[in-house]
């Protein structure tokens, strides 16, 4: 049932807009990838090439190594579900569900028995006869999600579909995707803005900005190995601490900081996630620590941004001072200006060229 | 126990707020007061079709009788009314499907081309009919179009406004990704067209249409200028009454028999949505 998908130096223009430069990505059978990337980044647009919906200006498109250019979207053998569920107004629950077997020319009454099963799997099998204008915004899109497997794709594309749902809902889709995963083990390629559910959902994410992927790697690397600041950025790294690499390590107004051994020497970087980080309680026994004062406290609910400010304040140039972000558990008792120290997790030290 | 809670539960059911019971007795007295203005200007003539004598100053006829019907039943009268009948289903049939593409024209282009086509489409609202088909049938009389081609043709530009406006209207509230969702689900875009697009818009199309079977049905000035006076239709048969003096009944119910059958097609489609869900279209 799923293909692999490969992607080959795809570009989009309009007019002479560039809206996607020479993206190329691989998505094994059965795996799911995340495009992530802001609004306007492209990732929609290629989704939709994918799809068959848009013709790109360049590039390839490949399923199981077949060249899909001549291929209309009908034929295709994928499924797409947006971000509005976008179920047909004119049918109710089931005839949504078996609209794509009874356009293969199935009978009605197959086309619905088969369509009872994919309700089933999204646990709406007793709204089958209802009209889809009685549906929550939760169950349409669940019936949409039914209805795109009852069609039994190669690949299942995801754009935003869960976007407009609340937090408790989006869990439970979460839930549900990991469900239909193990079930029907389809190739998903998912578009999303929500580097958590990204995490959740895929096991691989494509980093996409202005059109170009800028890493594709596994939920961990694009985390804690980015390739650029940018991708730092766009994960929700929140230290980038410029500094130069010599023989592995990381010199800046910090100290000195053991990184990944394959990192340049020259102008880097450090980037070092908020939740490897940890407060040190003074005088604690163990790893070498960085001393600084608190500059800022941001409560998260049940956990608390601290900011701490590392070396001398004053306006020198360059800086002779950098302002770490520790992501700490529960509400610290800390005052702004107290001194305390920073330890890291380790492996936590990342160095990316600096641009 | 059951009893209990079903009693319960039909006793919550029957309470009514004071504030909802008035708002519910408004709407029905502005209700009733629409259908009574709506209704009011068809008295006079309802009571004309079946007035034996009516002098003035009495407020009710003198006498009724109901002779003055045969007139519908007279070949005269029934030839006109299928010609009327003919008139107004050409011109639903080329305006609707006419009226569809300007409003998907509309749609498609951006910015100002889409503006102008609107005002194209809608530009014969503005231009009274005489105006419109003054110097129009001198024309189509030297270029030897049958006078009920003539007609219908220049029906269509006025009705073209009406059908172009109800399908702008339903295309503006139609997503088009439907049509995408149902292709990646496997539909061609012939299926696209039958089981998405067509029942969805379906009720915007019999709207059109019936705007544009009304425009010929109930059209005078066109068909008798156009037509010069080689079409007879229900309206020309009216007017001609309505010009002769003491005629009166049978102007009346020539009237009605002008009004009540559009009336009893209004019915007949709003009766549906009325009573119950919408027509389920085309089911795949």
């Amino acid at each position: 049932m799923s293909s692999g998908l490969e992607l080959r130096a795809v570009s989009r223009s309009f007019g002479s807009t560039e809206v996607l430069h020479d993206v190329s990505l691989t998505v094994p059978p059965s795996r799911c990838v995340a495009l992530l990337g802001a609004s306007g980044s492209g990732k929609s647009s290629l989704l939709r090439i994918v799809a068959g919906l848009d013709m790109p200006s360049g590039g390839q498109i490949l399923a199981d190594g077949d060249d899909l250019a001549a291929v209309p979207v009908e034929e295709r053998g994928m499924a797409l579900v947006f971000q509005r569920a976008l179920l047909f107004p004119h049918l109710n629950v089931v005839d949504n569900v078996a609209f794509a077997a009874r356009m293969a020319g199935r009978r009605r009454s197959v086309a619905r028995q088969q369509a009872m099963e994919f309700l089933d799997l999204v646990q709406l099998a007793d709204y089958a006869r209802r009209p889809v204008s009685t549906l929550s915004g939760g169950q349409e899109q669940r019936v949409a999600l039914a209805r795109a497997l009852a069609r039994q794709p190669r690949i299942l594309l995801l754009d935003e579909p869960f976007a407009s749902l609340d937090v408790q809902l989006r869990q439970d889709m979460y839930a549900l995707i990991d469900h239909i995963r193990a079930q029907l083990a389809p190739t998903v390629v998912v578009v999303t803005h929500d580097r958590q559910e990204a995490s959740i959902l895929a096991d691989s994410i494509a980093v996409l900005d202005a059109g170009r992927i800028l890493q594709h790697g596994t939920v961990h690397q694009v985390h804690y190995e980015p390739a650029t600041q940018q991708v730092n950025h766009l994960l929700g790294g929140l230290n980038a601490v410029p500094g130069v690499v010599r023989d592995g390590r990381h010199h800046s107004v910090l100290g000195t900081i053991a990184v990944q051994g394959q990192a340049e020497d020259g102008p880097a970087v450090l980037t070092v996630r908020q939740e490897a980080l940890r407060l040190v309680p003074t005088g604690e026994p163990g790893g070498p620590t960085i001393k600084g004062s608190v500059a800022g406290l941001t409560s998260l609910g049940a956990r608390t941004l601290v900011r701490v400010l590392v070396g001398a304040d004053d306006q020198a140039d360059p800086p002779r001072s950098a302002t770490l972000t520790v992501d700490a558990p529960g509400r610290p008792q800390l005052l702004p200006g107290q001194v305390i120290e920073v330890g890291l997790q380790d492996p936590g030290a990342w160095a990316v060229p600096q641009r | 126990m059951t009893a209990v809670v079903t009693r319960a539960r039909v006793a919550r059911r029957r309470v009514v707020m004071p504030g909802a019971r008035r708002g519910a007795a408004v709407h029905a007295g502005v209700g009733a007061l629409l259908v009574v203005w709506i209704l009011a200007p068809l008295l006079p003539s309802a009571l004309w079709s079946v007035a034996h004598t009516w002098q003035a100053p009495a407020v009710l006829p003198g006498s009724y009788s109901g002779a003055a019907f045969t007139v519908l039943l007279q070949p005269g009268t029934l030839g006109a009314a299928l010609t009327s009948l003919l008139l107004g289903g050409c011109v639903a049939l080329v305006a609707t499907p006419l009226g569809l593409l300007g409003a998907l024209a509309a749609r498609a282009l951006p910015g100002r081309r889409g503006r102008a086509v609107d005002l194209i489409l809608l530009a014969p609202l503005a231009i009274p009919p005489f105006a419109l088909v003054m110097g129009v049938n001198i024309t189509l009389l030297r270029l030897h179009v049958p006078a009920f081609a003539g007609v219908a043709l220049i029906l269509v530009v006025t009705a073209l406004p009406y059908t172009s406006f109800m399908f702008r209207s339903a295309l503006t509230a139609y997503e088009g990704r439907f049509d995408d969702v149902a292709r990646t689900l496997g539909a061609a875009p012939p299926q696209v067209l039958r089981y998405v697009r067509s029942p969805l818009l379906a009720a915007a199309t019999t709207r059109a249409f019936f705007l544009a079977f009304l425009v010929g049905w109930g059209d005078y000035i066109t068909t008798l200028l156009a037509g010069g006076g080689r079409l007879s239709t229900l309206p020309t048969l009216l007017g001609a009454a309505a010009s002769s003096p003491g005629s009166e009944q049978l102007t009346a119910v020539l009237s009605l028999g002008v009004i009540v059958p559009p009336l009893v097609v209004l019915a007949a489609l709003a009766l549906p949505t009325v009573t119950g869900p919408l027509s389920r279209g085309v089911r795949p």
